[in-house]
């Protein structure tokens, strides 16, 4: 594997952002998009001595990519959970993606509960997040979900995932519901710094 | 705000056909409204005519539930009726059960389990076998028999 320093990581970084366009506080909310891939590219393959190592480095590249940008290059949506009426837009942002994906009635229906129990645990325990629905190209078709908040963060996450946990307020049932009811599950949750919850439904 | 649903009285019965996106506040009035309803007096029975519904989560299928058990402490029976496969397929799933709550497939059963013998559309002894008249299934396992439908 080629070695560039964090030095010269972070100006080609910079000069690639500069050629691309792409403002350097826009990168979080932009994702790195093609162009900026292929100005990062051209900035390696000064650095890089081995025609292998860039094809690797590019490689790796792009797959940061891909998750971003589905095949129709669709935009993901990003539905801010502000208020109690968040629950029912993201509810129904939810459902379009689905559809327009392609997804069956069944699903869609997975697809939506889980986007309302997702908004619903926001509004209610953090507060305030955002939920990101983005289309999947490769390796498999479908519809991504990221859930985002900052809240207080959730404690006694394992038993939760174990369903050894019945809340005062609800059942217990949101989080579990998301796992069982998607093909890719994953919760990272720290206390006082947030939750996020990734969720991916592949097409058939 | 949006406005609330509209709950009609027929033959004794309260009818509310869900045919919006259900928000929380919405689920809170209905609640609310129909325990009003029926404290009005000569209610013998609620039906929630779900096929306008396209998303169950946990919080409206327990208040739906909720609605239903306090009809019951007040003497009425409720029915859930014209759920989508995909929901019931989705609540099941989701381990969400719908305990105590009676459920049919469509409004004529619904309406049939709570006025037995009153509409007559179709005699009962051309009804399929035996079944009961107030359908004491589960919801789930209602949704059981979905599942098996749609493989077939
Ligand atoms: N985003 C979050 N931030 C902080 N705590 C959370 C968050 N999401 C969930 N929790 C905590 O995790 C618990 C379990 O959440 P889950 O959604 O599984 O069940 P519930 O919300 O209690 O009930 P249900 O979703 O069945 O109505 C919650 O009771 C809450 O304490
Ligand atoms: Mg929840």
């Amino acid at each position: 594997m080629g070695y560039v320093s964090s030095i010269t990581a972070d100006s080609i970084l910079k000069a690639a952002l500069r050629r691309a366009g792409v403002a350097a506080g826009d990168l979080d909310e932009r994702g790195i998009d093609e162009a900026v891939v292929r100005e990062i590219g051209r900035g390696l393959s000064l650095f890089l001595s081995s025609e292998a190592d860039l094809r690797e480095s590019l490689a790796k590249l792009s797959a940061l990519v891909t998750p971003r940008v589905g095949a129709s290059g669709r935009a993901p949506i990003t539905i801010d959970i502000l208020t109690e009426t968040s629950i029912v837009d993201a509810r129904l942002q939810a459902r379009a993606s689905a559809r327009g994906l392609g997804f069956d009635r069944t699903d869609q229906a997975r697809i939506t509960t889980v986007v309302s129990e997702l908004a619903r645990n926001i509004f209610s325990y953090a507060g305030t997040g955002r939920i990101v629905l983005s289309e999947l190209g490769a390796p498999r078709a479908g519809l991504g979900i990221v859930a985002t908040d900052a809240g207080p963060g959730i404690p006694n996450l394992s038993q939760i995932l174990v369903g050894n946990y019945r809340s005062r307020t609800g059942m217990g049932l949101g989080i579990l519901a998301c796992k069982r009811l998607m093909d890719a599950f994953e919760i990272t949750s720290a206390a006082g710094k947030g939750t996020t919850v990734r969720l991916a439904k592949f097409l058939p | 705000m949006a406005s609330a649903i509209p709950i009609i009285r027929l033959y004794g019965l309260l009818l509310v056909a869900i045919q919006v996106e259900l928000s929380d506040a919405l689920v809170k009035s209905l609640r609310s409204d129909l325990g009003r309803e029926i404290q009005k007096g000569e209610v013998r029975g609620v039906v929630l005519e779900l096929s306008g519904v396209d998303t169950f989560d946990t919080y409206i299928a327990r208040s739906l539930r909720d609605i239903a058990q306090i009809a019951k402490l007040m003497g009425v029976e409720t029915v859930l009726t014209g759920l989508d496969p995909g929901i019931a397929i989705t609540l099941v799933e989701m381990g969400m059960q719908l305990e105590g709550v009676t459920t049919t497939l469509c409004l004529e059963d619904a309406l049939d389990a709570l006025l037995p013998g009153r509409l007559g559309c179709r005699p009962r002894d051309e009804r399929e076998e035996d079944a009961p008249l107030l359908d004491e299934r589960t919801s789930s396992e209602v949704a059981l028999l979905d599942l098996d439908d749609l493989e077939d």
